[in-house]
């Protein structure tokens, strides 16, 4: 095999697919990036077999081939070349692959390319296109929620639906919150919900260019795929059930309080500072009391003091006592995205509804805490 | 030396009172906290002071407290709501001192440091208590501990008294020996043989004769007695680990035997956690071989527990990984990164059958003591000398 390719290209391609790539796979040849000289351009390819992300680039092909490189390694080289076109030859009976650049050259040894595994590919996919930045930002929002904790699957994973209405919904929980995200996407099939891993949607959200058009995704029976121009990442879909959210939702509420996130944030990152409890972690215990129009936010260390803070708030309702994860209210604040917030409350033992004032597309369930 | 100022708060009859504040039905009569008479097993938890007039009294077989007072009102313990009181207590005094040593829910040790106004501050403790609470509490105000906690028990309820150190001779001494917190019946009749029966009496007592009768914890009485006690506040952050191992009488590498021991293990470190009041962040196993190597092995969880089967199921994963199947002579478990378990964060979807089960089993367990009821798991095990540890 033997091609020509611009060091810019090639940085783009190899830095994107290395993300994929766990350099401790057990599976030795997945440490490794798969290089494939097809007629026009070259395919490169990342795997840990959970998700898989694979790259055309332009490059003059001047002879077919496939190989694999360590990844690690060849990642750090190519951002170090020089900014040039870079030359590489490999002969069928050799193992490894010389790169040329100027006047230099040097020598990789390479894995077997027939040893390599990727994702499978699957014609059954139910597709639909959305604007790269809605569907960053709906992946953000989501993420605050998404859960660690591997012994439970389905709740580190991103529910995709389409509840009807021309409409895509994400959804996830770490049992402590949840959210939801719609947005409207006139004409999408409806899709059977499916559970993507949230790590995976993550990567997703880094990878791709938030200044092309459009991107597309496609659900098919135990993977998707993310694909624009010249990136398509696959994805393995966590088999698992996700639980019935929506019999969690409150549907009323018996108190509406209209608060300034920013207000709200600073208010919160002070009285989180003031929660450091003796084993010198913080307990983010804080209080939250509201009275007529005015919201007291406080809390309390026994090694540090006490903050008390009131802000002036828009209410209905009744007056309440409640206490939160500190920081589960300030992720939720920070993505948010609008410039006043409404929290709904049923008492204090049953879950807050946040929601921006005037976007009704996101809302955010966090249960308090009970003494 | 700093002069210190510790207060000692006790509040009256706390159980039995928040249930008479909550029923005003109750208010006047006698209340007592406890086992169900009707199934004349258990003890009376605490007793109001109209009960009190009939000689009930705490720790008491509930049979005989309805004897005495068939006509009372019985109650059960309502733990939960009594934790809540309590804690809205303790907020009072930290905005008074960090330093604050719970001893029970209705019990703490507050050191106000080299405040000059001390006495002027603990009024205003027992008035806010009352006026936050509905409640009562007696305290007691000293430069130690021990004289401290004697002064909270002079007059209640509603009791106020100051002991300095020029009290102690004309208040402190002329009172029985068992008025000192650590001398049980027991003691109290080995020092009554050698006629000694005040707090005086010992204070003047031959420190050689105590030492050789009662050894270190002679020399701690006799100090006590002269109103000498150095040992500080500890603020509720003093307990940094709770654990417990054994050490078998024959080692085993008996693989399920093991599994039932730390089973066994996990419950006596859940139950000591939850009624200490903590959540932990970490469990740590604990394995010695027959050639006393030791090994341990942490794991952090993703959300702090006190929970027994979340604790053993840990713990038996560990053993798996670690275990290399020779034989053991000790097994043991131990959690650390404790916090307060005063706030419960709430979850969806959960299961919550685990933490039922352990609650019914603790109301069970403070009731008729940690033997009372058992998983059928462990009563192949036979009681063996263990180590409970809990180190600050």
């Amino acid at each position: 095999m033997r091609f020509t390719v611009s060091n810019t290209e090639l940085n783009r391609g190899v830095q994107a697919v290395a993300r994929a790539i766990s350099p401790r796979n057990t599976v030795s040849v997945l440490t490794g990036i798969y290089l494939e000289a097809k007629d026009d351009c070259l395919l490169l390819r990342g795997t840990d077999l959970e998700i898989g992300i694979e790259c055309n680039i332009k490059a003059n092909i001047e002879e077919k081939g496939t190989t694999v490189i360590p990844a690690k390694h060849f990642s750090e080289l190519v951002r170090k070349l020089p900014d040039t076109d870079i030359s590489f030859t490999k002969e069928k009976d050799k193992n490894n692959i010389i790169i040329k650049y100027l006047n230099s050259e040097l020598s990789f040894n390479t894995y077997d390319a027939e040893q390599y595994s990727f994702l499978p590919e699957i014609d059954n996919y139910c597709n639909f296109k959305i604007n790269p930045v809605i569907f960053s930002e709906m992946i953000k929002q989501v993420s605050i929620a998404i859960s660690h904790d591997d012994s439970r699957p389905a709740f580190t994973g991103v529910l995709f639906e389409t509840p009807g209405d021309n409409k895509l919904r994400f959804v996830s929980t770490d049992t402590h919150r949840l959210t939801l995200r719609d947005n409207p996407l006139p004409g999408i099939d409806i899709i059977k919900p499916v559970i993507v891993p949230g790590k995976a949607l993550q990567e997703v959200n880094k990878i791709i260019d938030k200044e092309t058009e459009e991107i597309t995704i496609g659900i098919g029976e135990n993977q998707a795929i993310f694909q624009t121009e010249d990136i398509k990442v696959k994805v393995r879909l966590i088999d698992g059930q996700f639980p019935v959210y929506q019999d969690v939702i409150p549907r009323d509420f018996s108190t509406l309080i209209k608060v300034h996130s920013a207000d709200l944030i600073k208010s919160l990152e002070r009285a989180i500072l003031m929660s450091y409890d003796e084993t010198k972690s913080s307990s983010n215990v804080i209080k939250l009391q509201l009275e007529g129009n005015t919201l007291v936010i406080s809390s309390q260390s026994s090694d540090l003091g006490y903050v008390h803070e009131e802000i002036n708030v828009y209410s209905e309702g009744e007056k309440i006592e409640i206490a939160f994860n500190g920081r589960y209210l300030l992720d939720i604040l920070k993505v948010i995205g609008d410039e006043n917030v409404k929290i709904k409350l049923n008492g204090s033992l049953s879950p807050a509804i946040f929601e921006g004032d005037t976007d009704s597309n996101y809302l955010c369930l966090i249960l308090p805490l009970r003494a | 030396m700093r002069v210190k100022a510790i207060i000692h708060i006790d509040m009256d009859a706390f159980y039995a009172a928040i249930e008479q504040r909550d029923n005003p039905d109750l208010k006047g009569k006698p209340v007592i906290i406890g086992a169900d008479p009707k199934n004349g097993r258990g003890v009376v938890s605490t007793a109001s002071y109209e009960a009190r007039r009939y000689g009930v009294r705490s720790a008491m077989p509930i049979s005989q407290a309805y004897r005495l007072c068939p006509h009372g009102f019985f109650l059960p313990v309502n733990g939960e709501k009594y934790k809540k009181v309590s804690q809205e207590i303790k907020d009072i005094f930290y905005k008074y001192t960090p330093l604050v040593e719970p001893i029970a829910l209705d019990e703490a040790f507050l050191d106000l440091g080299g405040n000059v106004d001390v006495i002027h501050i603990a009024k205003e403790i027992q008035n806010k208590i009352y006026s936050e609470t509905g409640l009562s509490a007696s305290i007691g105000v000293s430069y130690n501990k021990f004289l401290a906690k004697l002064a909270s028990d002079w007059k209640k309820p509603r009791g106020f008294f100051v002991i300095r150190e020029e009290d102690v001779k004309k208040k402190v001494w002329p009172l029985p020996v068992d008025k000192i917190w650590g001398v049980g019946p027991k003691t109290k009749q080995l020092l009554l043989n050698w006629g000694i029966t005040t707090i005086g009496c010992l204070a003047k007592s031959s420190p050689d004769l105590l030492k050789s009768k009662l050894g270190q914890h002679g020399e701690e009485l006799r100090l006590l007695a002269l109103g000498i006690d150095e040992r500080p506040v500890k603020a509720d952050s003093s307990v940094k680990s709770i654990g417990k191992e054994t050490t078998f009488l024959h080692d085993t590498n008996d693989r399920e035997y093991l599994k039932t021991v730390l089973l066994t293990l996990s419950e006596n470190v859940g139950y000591r956690l939850r009624k200490n009041g903590y959540l932990c962040n970490t469990i740590m196993l604990k394995l010695r071989n027959s050639d006393f190597n030791t090994i341990t092995r942490n794991q952090s969880l993703n959300e702090p527990t006190n929970i027994d089967q979340v604790i053993y199921e840990t713990a038996k994963t560990l053993l798996i990984k670690n275990w290399s199947g020779e034989p053991l002579r000790l097994l043991g478990i131990s959690t650390s990164n404790l916090l307060p378990e005063s706030m419960r964060q709430l979850t969806f979807f959960n299961d919550d059958r685990n933490i039922n089960l352990v609650k019914a089993i603790d109301s069970i367990r403070s009731k008729h003591g940690f033997g009372s009821i058992k998983r059928a798991r462990v009563l192949q095990v036979k009681p063996s000398k263990g180590d409970e540890s809990v180190n600050g």
